[in-house]
């Protein structure tokens, strides 16, 4: 009896994470491959994955919050900070100390030394295939 | 944890030995169950006999810790996972308890 792996002939390093019709635009799975955890997500209807450790302390991240962010403005005449809140749905937070990245480019806000490891995603036959 | 030396370890744990050392993160050691069985040993050995694809995964994120265990894609039963003090993947049950949560789904 073969497997769906080995009926899509997939590589070693290629990994069926979910079907496609559970990963609806704003869902996302997490999945242990390879001896790391990676969280799946569907933004906007397309995928995207990342480790889910946080470059700060390796918390999972990939199961955080997905929320908006606060921008800042400082005018320098009235000496007045406008606060906007924006981005909402495109940033994740870190659930251990709320660092915050872009969940669409992999991101971190607050260091811009910062991205998350990303991997590339694919659908065949339904089937969300990632490659580590 | 677990007793794999460096020349028995799969080729993706230096990846991820890589990975987190960019990260500046604790060291990294690959998952394991309560009684320090490395996750992939046991995995490997039963996707060997029995002709499957076995996988962990959190279908919904932070609801809440609970993981599934999916034969061939199927969820079979729910494990409890969390993080060491290093942010290394612990899951709540022995390594023996995991094999016969398996070895039933294909003696059913």
């Amino acid at each position: 009896m073969s497997t769906k792996k080995q009926d899509l002939s997939l590589a070693e390093n290629e990994h069926i994470v979910a079907q496609e019709d559970e990963l609806a635009d704003g869902d996302r799975i997490v999945v242990l491959l390879n001896g790391r955890e990676v969280g799946v997500f569907n933004v906007n209807g397309e995928y995207k994955a990342y480790t889910n450790w946080c470059a700060h302390q390796g918390g999972p991240l990939c199961e955080g919050p997905v929320t908006g962010t606060v921008e800042a403005d400082f005018d320098r005449d009235s000496l007045e900070v406008e606060l906007d809140w924006c981005r909402d749905g495109e940033v994740l937070n870190c659930p251990w100390h709320g660092w915050e990245y872009d969940i669409t480019s992999g991101q971190c806000l607050s260091d811009s030394d910062v991205k998350l490891r990303s991997f590339p995603v694919r659908v065949e036959q339904g089937n969300v295939i990632v490659s580590t | 944890m677990g007793d794999d030396s460096p020349d028995e370890q799969p080729s993706w744990w230096k990846q991820n030995e890589q990975l987190r050392a960019e990260l500046d993160l604790p060291t990294y050691d690959a998952p394991v169950f309560t009684d320090e069985t490395y996750v992939h040993e046991v995995v490997s050995a039963l996707e060997e006999e029995y002709r499957c694809d076995i996988q962990f995964a959190d279908p919904t994120p932070g609801a809440d810790n609970d993981w599934e265990i999916r034969v061939n894609g199927r969820p079979v039963r729910t494990v409890r996972r969390w993080r060491d003090s290093e942010a290394n993947t612990v899951f709540e049950m022995t390594s023996q308890e995991f094999r016969e949560t398996i070895t039933e789904v294909f003696d059913d």
